[in-house]
């Protein structure tokens, strides 16, 4: 069947209409078994989109998403069967699930996508869950939005609980954290250790996240014994996230070597936040 | 373009857990001088690079301690100074990587030319010393801190000038002049490391 000989009422349906038949035609073909969450989207490449030609004229030909709403999974249980179906049965548009039209979508479902993301990706790294001792399963989906939120907010919390030197201290914090996290990952590769560079970045940023609340919480009670107390809490919690990630992608022999500089890390940040007040 | 890839530093960071943790401990020990012949076929910027953060955040952390705790006694206001941190990374980073540059420029005058991968990882696990150095440094006794960085700077410097003597003594007689500066240079950077972060003047802020 051509697409030429109908009009369809709504872009979907002709899609629907394919779908159908071919699912007629497949006969005892079995539909592929695909894995329960699709691979990662490819941040760095420009996807093709599969707006069918009746697709509204203004739209560009081909569309280029920013990489930080590349067509993410839709909310979990609906994207396997959108997933499913729309590669095993072989269909050029896709007729369920939501058309991976970002550009256009309101602005407030790209922020809760990415918040979402953002959340689930901190459950998986900073809270306990069976996924930990994989890194490769547990941060798949990473990405930068989540880090650059705790980096800037410890950073912003350092500098309203200094008193002097706003803007240095500012400065320093943000540094010691962004070029440490590059820092720790590239001795992670120099050691000779498998690790994706932006999948490490992002997850120590991620491990940031109880050390944020310690900085808030010192922020808000300023008594010294109670900022030793809750910076140890949470530099431990911190460390904590980290370990697993860290120790599994060097050799056995080279693990302290791998996970000392991170330890530094957060204690010299763990100490900047007792110091300041 | 080469060397702006992760692989063109790999060889120097080929060192196990406890190949470092016996470089270090070789640190301690000045006088046996063999140091450079061990990490001569696998010398490390490992040890160098995290030696001197360690003891940039050591030295900053315990400097920072010590001036609360002398305002605190006087009652005196006290507020955190950030240009701790950042002058004594800039103070370690560059003496690690400039002094052994030097010195390796005047070695190859000499016509006596050490690798100057190794003569970083010389100076940079020569800095260890200081890292207990500072530790102890909280003892608020000013005698007691100038005793304890004179030990240090000298172990130190005692270290990196034996480990290289035999291979200065081949320049010729200029060579005690060499050992003479090296030594020199390590005890004032741990004048400089008492001075900058150990000494406290209350109230001149």
């Amino acid at each position: 069947m051509s697409h030429g000989d109908t009009i369809p009422l709504h872009s979907s349906a002709q899609s629907d209409i394919d779908e159908i038949e071919n699912l007629i035609n497949a006969g005892s073909h079995p539909v592929t078994v695909l894995p329960a969450r699709p691979p990662s989207p490819p941040r760095a490449s420009i996807p093709v989109s599969f707006v069918p030609s009746a697709a509204p004229p203004s739209l560009p030909s081909y569309q280029k998403v920013p990489p930080s709403t590349a067509p993410p999974p839709p909310p979990l249980p609906n994207a396997p069967a959108a997933a499913g179906s729309r590669l095993g049965v072989g269909i050029a548009a896709d007729g369920f699930g939501s058309p991976p039209d970002t550009l256009t979508e309101p602005v407030l479902d790209t922020v809760k996508r990415d918040l979402s993301r953002i959340v689930s990706n901190l459950k998986l790294v900073v809270f306990p869950n069976p996924f930990r001792e994989d890194p490769g399963k547990a941060l798949r989906d990473w990405d930068l939005w989540g880090p650059f939120f705790f980096i800037i907010f410890l950073g912003l919390v350092l500098s309203w609980s200094a008193s002097v030197k706003k803007s240095e201290v500012f400065a320093v914090a943000f540094a010691v954290l962004a070029a440490g996290a590059v820092i720790l990952t590239l001795n992670v590769l120099l050691l000779g250790g498998h690790i994706i560079f932006f999948q490490s970045l992002s997850l120590l940023g991620y491990c940031l996240f109880p050390l944020d609340i310690g900085a808030l919480i010192c922020m808000l009670k300023d008594n010294v014994v109670i900022k030793i107390v809750v910076v140890s809490i949470t530099l431990a919690w911190s460390s904590w996230a980290a370990y697993p990630f860290m120790s599994a992608a060097v050799n056995p022999r080279r693990k302290a070597l791998a996970l000392y500089p991170v330890f530094l890390m957060y204690i010299s940040v763990g100490f900047l936040i007792i110091a300041i007040d | 373009m080469q060397s702006f890839t992760v692989g063109a530093y790999k060889p120097y960071f080929d060192v196990d857990t406890a190949d470092v943790v016996e470089r270090i401990r070789d640190s301690l020990f000045p006088f046996k001088g063999n140091f450079t012949e061990k990490t001569a076929d696998n010398p490390d910027l490992y040890g160098p690079f995290w030696i001197c953060t360690t003891l940039i955040f050591v030295a900053a952390a315990i400097g920072t301690f010590v001036t609360y705790v002398a305002h605190k006694l006087q009652k005196k206001e006290w507020d955190y100074d950030i240009n701790l941190v950042t002058w004594s990374a800039g103070l370690f980073y560059g003496y690690v990587t400039f002094v052994p540059l030097g010195l390796y420029i005047i070695l190859k005058y000499f016509s006596v030319p050490s690798g100057l991968v190794q003569l970083w990882c010389l100076y940079g696990y020569s800095l260890f010393i200081f890292i207990p150095a500072s530790c102890l440094s909280i003892v608020a006794v000013e005698i007691f801190r100038w005793v304890i960085v004179g030990v240090a700077g000298s172990m130190s410097a005692t270290f990196v000038a034996l480990n290289l003597r035999s291979h200065i003594k081949s320049a010729g007689e200029r060579w005690f002049l060499i050992v003479a500066g090296i030594f020199l240079l390590q005890l004032a950077l741990a004048v400089v490391l008492k001075l900058y972060f150990f000494t406290i003047t209350v109230g001149t802020k």
